[in-house]
């Protein structure tokens, strides 16, 4: 191959000489370990930099190696890296090669990744919600690239155990996920997640959190009176609560025995069955997609799946009483996974 | 009668829009108001024809429902959604209203991307020889 071959990765080199000039002064950096992963979180902006690290608390490290990968986000017109012909500014323009994918949306963002380099790229357009940025959904988004290209993937899940022993608890947002989840980790189980989370492609099946924060509604808060600080409060989720639990004890990585689906039911007791898995892995394959975006891939649903396979599922119906349903819950890992 | 085809796809009902996920070659797909309605039915084991009379009491339907059916179901089949089944059981259908939302179309549209169920506009693939990406030159 020539070295003169224009490559995806070398338009990404570029990118990072025109970004490096866009950098406010100050601290615009951190470094987090994920997955025994350094990676190198970067923006143009203190502002963004100091908000985001906010939402990583518990995983932040010193800047003390070579980070392993790197995520760039910075704000920018988009429609600067437009082809110079483009006539339709509102169309995706993406492009692959065998050293990194770009994809391009000039009136909102542009996402790219450098396999060489392990690098990755956020760009937001100015005119779209700072929120956007600083928020959650950019950084999982970015870790949904970084996982698939480093033999991982990020799943809307979260991850609860007892006595090293592991469940994945899948469902839509909405139905009871969160809350039991929370409600788990002030329980005193082992915990990895939420909301969503690491899995390995190969191997034994085994759970990894990006983060230590954790998000209740306004009513579960209010029952639960989790002590832990409110980190953001969304007003575009019925001011839904991010909250520091970086004080409690997380798992660096725990075995998956089982996906559990809950439904909030009416019945006075919680009650669990096996069932058929495809629903359910149908939903959270779904339900990632749409969290994390998979760019036109087929080959990340059938990853996904694939990691699914094989995994017995079950049906927790959840009653109101949300002691019991936790105790329920560690009683069945215990006694039959 | 027909069943899913559990050996490559995963099927699901979220919000009344069906999600099928080729697990094998992982193709996502989708369906009309109607169509994701038709398929609960078809893999619940209720034979086409009684879909078809329980639809046709619907005001509005059109007289050619039984051939646009027949078409949707062919399509179920040829991207192994459906696998056909020997069954003596068949099930009465339970269509609702809401399956009529939007109108009486049975559509399978096949997605490789969620993006692209969110993003109307046209996806252009460009070749890196083919000069993009580039880095305009600073001004």
């Amino acid at each position: 191959m020539s070295s003169n071959k224009p490559t995806i990765s070398g338009f990404f080199q570029s990118v990072d000489h025109r970004i490096e000039r866009m950098k406010e002064e100050g601290e615009t950096s951190f470094q987090v370990r994920v997955a025994d992963q350094v990676i190198e979180q970067r923006f143009i902006s203190v502002a963004n930099a100091k908000t985001v690290a906010h939402f990583m608390v518990g995983m932040i490290q010193e800047k003390t190696k070579k980070p392993d990968a790197v995520f760039n986000y910075w704000t920018e017109d988009c429609s600067h890296y437009l082809p110079a012909n483009a006539e339709n500014a509102e169309a995706v323009w993406q492009s692959r090669d065998e050293t990194g994918y770009l994809r391009l949306s000039a009136k909102f963002n542009m996402v790219g990744m450098d396999y060489e380099r392990n690098r990755f790229y956020y760009c937001r357009h100015p005119s779209k919600s700072t929120e956007h940025m600083i928020k959650g959904h950019t950084m999982v988004l970015t870790f949904g690239q970084w996982a698939v290209q480093n033999g991982m993937l990020l799943l809307h899940s979260a991850c609860v155990g007892v006595n090293g022993k592991g469940v994945m608890l899948s469902a839509r947002g909405g139905e009871g996920k969160s809350t039991l989840a929370v409600s788990c980790l002030l329980g005193g189980f082992d915990f990895v997640a939420d909301d969503a989370l690491l899995v390995n492609q190969q191997g034994p099946l085994k759970a990894m959190p990006i983060y230590r924060t954790v998000g209740l509604n306004q009513d579960m808060y209010a029952r639960l009176k989790p002590d832990m600080p409110i980190v953001y409060v969304d007003p575009n989720r019925n001011d839904k609560l991010m909250l520091d639990a970086s004080r409690f004890q997380f798992r660096d990585q725990l075995p998956v025995y089982a996906i559990i689906y809950p439904r909030v039911s009416e019945s006075p007791a919680p009650s669990i069955k096996r069932i058929a898995p495809g629903p359910v892995f149908a939903k959270l394959i779904d339900s990632t997609a749409t969290l994390i975006g998979v760019f036109r891939d087929p080959e990340i649903y059938r990853l996904m799946a694939q990691r699914l396979l094989g995994i017995p599922v079950y049906e927790i119906s959840l009653c109101r009483d949300l002691d019991l349903n936790r105790e329920f819950l560690k009683n069945f890992i215990i006694k039959e996974l | 009668m027909y069943k899913l085809n559990e050996e490559k796809m995963f099927f699901d009902i979220a919000d009344g829009q069906a999600v099928v996920i080729n697990f094998t070659t992982g193709m996502y797909y989708g369906t009309s108001t109607l169509g994701s309605v038709v398929l609960e039915q078809l893999v619940k084991n209720v034979s086409p024809e009684k879909i078809a009379c329980a639809v046709k009491k619907a005001e509005g339907c059109p007289a050619d429902f039984d051939a646009k059916l027949q078409d949707f179901i062919a399509t179920l089949l040829e991207k192994e959604v459906l696998v056909k089944i020997d069954s003596s059981e068949d099930k009465e259908a339970e269509i609702s209203s809401d399956a009529y939302a939007d109108g009486f179309a049975l559509t399978v549209d096949e997605f490789s991307e969620v993006q692209d169920l969110l993003l109307a506009d046209p996806v252009h693939d460009v070749d890196v020889e083919q000069g993009w990406p580039i880095m305009k030159e600073e001004s």
